[in-house]
Parts: structure tokens; sequence; C-alpha cells
């Protein structure tokens, strides 16, 4: 890696997403998805969904518990076929080329399911190489990598017996050793303490200062308000608003102080709770 | 008792559900059922003949040794790691206001839903038909069977959840699942050693103090309620009848206890990692240390030439990594030493000029019949290459890498590794046998074997893949009823197998047989015959796998991801 990832990009913590002019998206696409459908059984996961996200673009994906966030993501990353619709990302037809596509990407799953037995060095190391780095290539990058998520210590310990901020990072890790161009977080702050969360956020800003574009989902509000330059909505399998903050708010008709939290409830239609519930 | 209703309702709910929602579990029921009901009924009328064998004062014995039979077998199969139910994981009960004895009685109460103990009922019919001897008596077997069916079920159910509880400790598990083999592997050892034990010495056992001693156990009190009851000495029976009830009863609170105390603090949650740094440390220490990386150290894998493919020494490096620390591969390994046993003990007896009553000397027999019986035993490494990969297949699959290659790196993993047993039973063979001519031919048809072994595993693996999971000394994420089903999946492609290395084997056996005078000298052309076959055979799998790995991914993620049931 030839950043410093020490410091952050970003000096203040002012909301990327606050700014009142809409962000002009970049006329180069990370990540094209048209009329993606996917059903299991009965099931309607996600319905014709479209997506662009530019390159070098911060970019959140939120949505209520089950609405089709994971599987979205995975279908983006040729993970789950879907049944309709067409993916392009980082300009590869995933269709046609699935290992162009996975060439060019990284990702963090939800359920960081890594190989428990392999310590996190040899993880790096099996990793850096199943992405075709040479071999002493990839034990440079996965010291850096070990060291910017302060595993360094822990480095030669069965990753069965870490902890689940450690799995995370570790994964983060993997999923960034051969500087992908692309990287899909799926709730990458889910079970994480506060320093793991401030460590992987520094990471992802770095990421996008060298041109690489983020596609994140979290259910965590603050972190998407403060980092994402632009945000999709998806509820019940289809996106429900997608746009800057600004944008969301004008979608949801709030004023300009709204939260995003706000917005998000507003675009799912999330009830207030019931009078039912009033014994409670 | 609203606690154990619901217990009950749950199990009954998830048997149902698991049969409806899996179809291969609901035909591997349907088959276990065509296949073991047959056998239950056969064992209850071989029950109800001996029971009506004179002279009748034996009887009683063959009641024990009946009751006795049932009763180990229950004990002992937990113990084993065959769950003999399909139980729900008691774990997920704790946090409700339960108690450990409801939970206890609950699962009890389930497991009489279970199949093992619905085909027990045709011999409980036996025993209750042959005894009889009017109503009371009647009552009293039905007690006395129903007594013993509860303390059974509990104390296999004791065993079942304290082992659950117990065997959490990574090291213990990894270390059991070696340990239990061998130990199996020394009982049948000892078990061909004495195999001259004769039906004469297990009747004079019956009536040896050791015979007394061992009726005297839970299962003798409720054979001699049935017997005392049938002779009409009705006293004698409700005594026995009465120290059965206490025992199950005291069986139930002690078992209720011992779970509790094994349980306890189970649903405390673990406490949270302090990181040794401050993050501040962080962003200072960044990638200075980038290029102090320590070497890796040498490796048995250095043996691959210098040109193979990254991604190929990538997947074997890392599964020689699991082969040293997975108890997976531990287990598997050890039990590969198993089809070696008879191996060893059949030269021996060939080396003492024994022959099978044909003419045929066991070492020429052993030599065809070796290849099978190690493929066999393989099948279990090679036909589910990516069960071992467990939740990180999602991981493996999103590496940029040529499926081929994947599979190629997995390949030879289990080429090098079971090459190494072939090579060990070569040299018991020539070790015995003093043949070197017959151990090398024996060599090469097992290597040409493995090959074939592993193109048809690799077409297995991808269409019937299955997350391996180490259940006691077994290795399963099946329902019994699945099992069943792999099982005579296995062996259907175990045939196709061996159908395939039919050219091989003739490539060898008519020279070596001077079938239609072909004479030996012709394995100079055979062999390499032999040898192009079965490249060709494995380099056809490779081209499958290119053309349908892709198209399966998804699947084998589905099945291999899934969480342990």
């Amino acid at each position: 890696m030839d950043f410093d990832v020490g410091d952050e990009v970003q000096s203040s913590d002012a909301p990327a997403i606050a700014t009142a002019e809409p962000v002009v998206a970049p006329p180069v696409y990370s990540i094209v998805a048209d009329g993606l459908s996917k059903r299991f059984g009965n099931k309607t996961a996600v319905e014709d969904v479209s997506l662009r996200v530019g390159q070098g673009e911060f970019f959140g994906f939120l949505g209520p518990n089950g609405a089709g966030k994971s599987t979205t993501i995975r279908m983006l990353c040729g993970l789950l076929r879907p049944d309709s619709g067409r993916i392009s990302v980082a300009g590869i037809d995933l269709m046609a080329d699935p290992l162009g596509v996975k060439r060019s990407i990284g990702v963090l799953p939800e359920e960081t399911n890594l190989y428990d037995r392999l310590t996190g060095e040899e993880f790096l190391n099996f990793s850096g190489q199943m992405y075709g780095l040479r071999r002493e290539e990839t034990r440079v990058r996965a010291a850096s990598l070990l060291e910017l998520m302060e595993l360094t210590e822990d480095r030669k310990k069965l990753i069965v017996d870490y902890s689940m901020g450690m799995r995370k990072k570790v994964a983060l890790a993997a999923a960034m050793i051969h500087r992908p161009k692309v990287l899909f977080l799926d709730e990458p702050f889910n079970g994480i303490d506060p320093i793991s969360v401030r460590a992987i956020r520094n990471v992802m800003r770095h990421l996008i200062a060298r041109g690489a574009t983020i596609f994140i989902t979290s259910h965590v509000m603050e972190v998407i308000e403060r980092l994402c330059t632009r945000v999709a909505i998806i509820n019940q399998g289809r996106i429900v608003g997608e746009g800057t903050l600004a944008e969301l708010r004008a979608m949801a008709n709030a004023d300009s102080v709204t939260s995003l939290e706000d917005v998000f409830l507003t675009l799912v239609d999330a009830r207030a709770q019931p009078e039912t519930l009033n014994w409670l | 008792m609203t606690a154990i209703r619901l217990l009950f309702w749950l199990k009954w709910k998830l048997l149902l559900r698991g049969n409806r929602l899996s179809k291969s579990q609901m035909a591997g029921s349907i088959l276990l059922i065509v296949v073991l009901l047959p056998v239950s009924i056969a064992i209850a009328l071989g029950s109800a003949y001996v029971f009506s064998m004179p002279p009748k004062s034996d009887t009683v014995n063959w009641l024990l040794g009946a009751l006795l039979l049932i009763y180990l077998f229950w004990i002992f199969v937990p113990i084993l790691g065959f769950s003999l139910n399909d139980s729900y994981d008691i774990s997920k009960l704790f946090v409700y206001p339960v108690t450990m004895r409801q939970v206890f009685a609950g699962t009890i109460a389930g497991t009489l839903l279970d199949r093992p103990t619905i085909l027990l009922l045709p011999t409980f019919a036996s025993i209750l038909w042959c005894f009889r001897h009017g109503a009371i008596a009647l009552l009293i077997d039905i007690a006395a069977l129903a007594l013993f069916l509860l303390h059974t079920l509990a104390l296999s159910q004791a065993i079942l959840m304290a082992g659950a509880g117990l065997f959490r400790s990574r090291r213990f598990r990894d270390a059991a699942a070696v340990l239990i083999p061998l130990l199996s592997i020394a009982y049948y050892l000892r078990y061909v050693v004495a195999r001259h034990a004769r039906l004469e010495q297990l009747a004079a056992l019956s009536h040896s103090p050791s015979w007394t001693v061992i009726s005297s156990l839970p299962h003798g009190w409720a054979a001699r309620a049935i017997y005392s009851a049938y002779e009409g000495r009705y006293s004698e029976s409700l005594a026995d009848l009465a120290v059965m009830a206490g025992i199950t009863y005291l069986t139930i609170v002690v078992a209720g206890r011992l779970l509790q105390r094994i349980y306890a603090g189970e649903t405390a949650s673990a406490p949270a990692r302090i990181p040794a740094t401050p993050p501040e440390a962080a962003p200072a220490r960044a990638l200075a240390t980038a290029t102090d990386a320590a070497p890796d150290r040498p490796s048995l894998w250095t043996i691959l030439p210098h040109w193979t493919p990254p991604a190929i020494r990538a997947v074997a490096e890392k599964e020689f990594r699991y082969l040293a620390r997975d108890p997976y591969y531990k287990m598997v390994l050890v039990n590969l030493i198993w089809p070696l046993v008879p191996v060893i003990i059949s030269l021996r007896s060939a080396a003492g000029g024994d022959t099978m009553g044909l003419g045929v000397s066991q070492t020429g027999w052993l030599l065809w019949m070796a290849p099978p019986m190690m493929t066999f035993s393989q099948m279990n490494l090679c036909f589910n290459i990516f069960g071992t990969e467990g939740g990180a297949i999602g991981t493996f699959f999103l590496f940029p890498v040529d499926r081929r290659q994947m599979v190629i790196g997995k390949n030879v993993f289990h080429f090098c590794v079971l090459s190494f047993v072939n090579m060990a039973m070569i040299g018991i063979v020539l070790a015995i046998s003093h043949d070197l001519s017959k151990s090398a031919l024996l060599f090469y048809w097992m290597e040409l074997a493995l090959l074939v072994n592993l193109a048809m595993g690799n077409m297995f693996s991808i269409y019937f893949p299955a997350r391996v999971v180490l259940r006691g000394w077994r290795v399963q994420n099946r329902s019994s009823g699945e099992g069943c089903l792999y099982f005579v999946m296995y062996l259907g492609v175990w045939i196709a197998s061996l159908l395939l290395f039919v050219p091989v084997a003739a490539a060898m056996a008519i020279p070596v047989f001077h079938v239609f005078d072909i004479s030996e000298i012709w394995l100079a052309v055979t062999l390499p015959f032999g040898m192009a076959y079965v490249a060709a055979i494995y380099v056809f799998s490779i081209y499958l796998v290119h053309q349908l790995l892709p198209k399966r991914e998804e699947a084998i993620i589905a099945k291999v991801a899934q969480e342990p049931q």
C-alpha cells in the first residue's frame, strides 16, 4: 500500500452528505445496475432495482431488515444470480466476465465467515495470492494491513480465537489487499466496538481518497450521514429514494435540518408505535 | 406441565418442518423406514423365537440379554457421537423461565417421536406377547417396559446433552475427534484377537457371577419384574417394579441437576475484548513495519514446482494448513487406518499359509480388493471437496480465480495426502509379503484408482455439497434420514467409479493372470494405457468443472454455508 493510512482524509467530522448543493454524479460509473430482480420461492426479495454509483463515490445503501440490501450486494458481487437485470461493476459486465468483476472488487460480507483455522496473517497471505498477487508483495501488504487494523500482535492467532471486531477487521483487510476499485461493505459496523468503528472509518476514507468507490450498507445512520456522498434507500425490495441528503429531504418533504434517520423513517413509511401497545 | 407440553410441540413441529422443507431429508426418512422397519420387525420376531426356546429357565437370561443390548445401545451410541434423535439445541431455551428439569423432561418426551424409539416398539410387543400371563401380568409388563424406556431415554438424553455442553471446548473436541476413532480401532483389534469366543462361552457367561452383577443394572429390574409376573409371583414383580420406578425417578432428578451445573452461566455473554493499544496509536504506526514481515517458514508445500499457478499453490497450501489444524482432517485420516487393519490381519494369516478355502491366497485376493476398499474409505475426503470450506465458502468463491485452478489445488492436496496413505499400505504389504513386484503393481493400481476417485469426487462435490460438521467422531450436517440417502448415493457413485476403473483393472489383470495367453511382458503396454485412460478421465472432469462449477456456485454456497442444525 502506498498511502499513509494514519491520517484521515477529511480532517473535520462535518457530514459529507449534508451539503446543500446536490453532488453531480461523476460521468464514469463504477457500479451500474439495471432492473435487478430476485425471487426466493414466492417471496420477491428485490424488484426492479436500478442504481448508478459514480467512480470515487461513497455510496450508502439503507433499508430496514429484510428490505433486500444484502441480496442486492450479493448480486452486485456475483455471489447471487439475479432473475433479471444487468450489472456492470468497474466497467465490466458481471454476466460476461464474473471473474473480471471479482478481480476489481473487495467484499466485506455481513457474516464474516473466514477460514477459522488459519491465523490472521495466513488468511491475508492466502487472500492476496488468490487475488493474483506475488507472494512477496502479498506479505508486505498483509503486514501493512495488520498494522493498520491493529492486529499485528494477534497475527499469529487462529481466526477462530478472534473477537467479532477482529474478525471484521481481518476480513476488511483481506477485501482490500488487492487494492480493489470498488469495495462492498455489508454492515461493517455490526457488533464491533467504537475503536474498531473508527479504524474502519479511517480506512474507508483513505480508499475514497485514492479514487476507490465504496458501497456500504449500515444501520448506523450517523456514520452514513457523515461519510456518504449519496444514499439509496430500499424498502420491500424496491428503491424508494436515491440521492444526496438534500435530495432525500426533498423527497420526504422534510426541512433542511431533518436528520437522515428521520428522512429514512419517512421514506420507508415506518409507522409510529400502535396504540395497542399501551399496555407495555 | 405446560413447558413440557410446549417442548413436545416444538419437537413435533421441528420434526414435521424438517421433513417438509427438505426433500432430501424426506426421501431419506422414507428410505430409512423402508430399510429399518423390516429389520426392526425381524429383530422382534427373532426375539420372540428366542424367548420361546426351551428350557424355560433360560428365558429370563434371554430377556435380560435383550434388554441389556437395548440399554447399552442407547447409552453408548450418544457417547460415540451418534444422536439417536434429531434433537434441538437446548441452549436456545435458556432465555425462557423454565427449569432445567422441565427442559430435560420435555426433551425426553420429545424422544418418543424419534424413529429409533418407534422402531423399538416391535421388540417390546414381542416381549409382551411372549411373557403374557393374564391381565395383571400384562399391566406389570407394560409398566416395566415403560419405566425401562423412560430411564434409558433419560440416561441417553442426559449423555447427549451433557456431551453438547462439555464438548464445547475447541481443544477438547479436537482431541476427541482423533482419540475416539483411535480407541474404536483399538477396540476392533481387541475384538479380532478375542474373536474365538463362542456361543458356549456366552451361555457360560449367563451363569457366571459377572452376569449377576450385570443384571443388577436397571434393565435387570425391569426384566425380573416381567419374568416374575409371567411366573405369577406378583409381589416379587411389584417389588422389582418399584425399584425400577425409583431408579428412573433418580435418573431424571440427578441428570437434571447435573445438566443444570453443566449449563450454568450459559446465557451470560462473554466479556468484550479490550484492545491492547489505545486508538490514537494506530495512525502513528501506520505502515512503518510493512517490510519487516518475517519470511514464511518453509513448508511441505515447497515441493510443488515454481511454475505452479499461484492460485493452485494458495489453495493447496491452505488445505495443508487445515490438515494440521482442523480436527475434521485428523479424524478422517485416522479413520483411513481402518482399511489397513483387516489388510494387516489377513496378510499375517496369509504369510502363515492360510488360504481362503478356494486355493486363492489371501495376498492375491487382497491385491485386487485393496483398491476398492481404499477408494471407498477415501470418499469422505474426495467427494465433498467444498464441504470443508464451511461458512467461508462465500469468501472462497469471491476470489477471481479460474475455477479449474481452485479444484486442482484441492485435488493436489487430496492426492498428496491420500498417496501417503496408499504408500503406508504398500509398505505394510511389502513388509509382510516381501513381494516387490506385487506391491509395485498394487501401488500403481491404487494411485490410478485415487485419480478416478478424485475425478468422480469433483463432479459429486459440485452437485451434492454438504457442510462438514464434527459430531463426536462422525462428520455430518444431516439428519439421519439425509445421511441414509447420502450413503446410498455414495454407494452408487462408488460403484460407478469402479465401473470406470474396469479398463485399468483389465489392463493389469489380463497380463498378470495370463488371460488369452497374454504374458506379463504386455504390462509394458497395458500399464501406460491405464495411465493415459485415467488421465483422460481426470482431464475430462476438470473440463466439466470449468463448465459446471460457475453455474453451481450459488447452490454450493447455499448448502455449505448453511449453519449446522
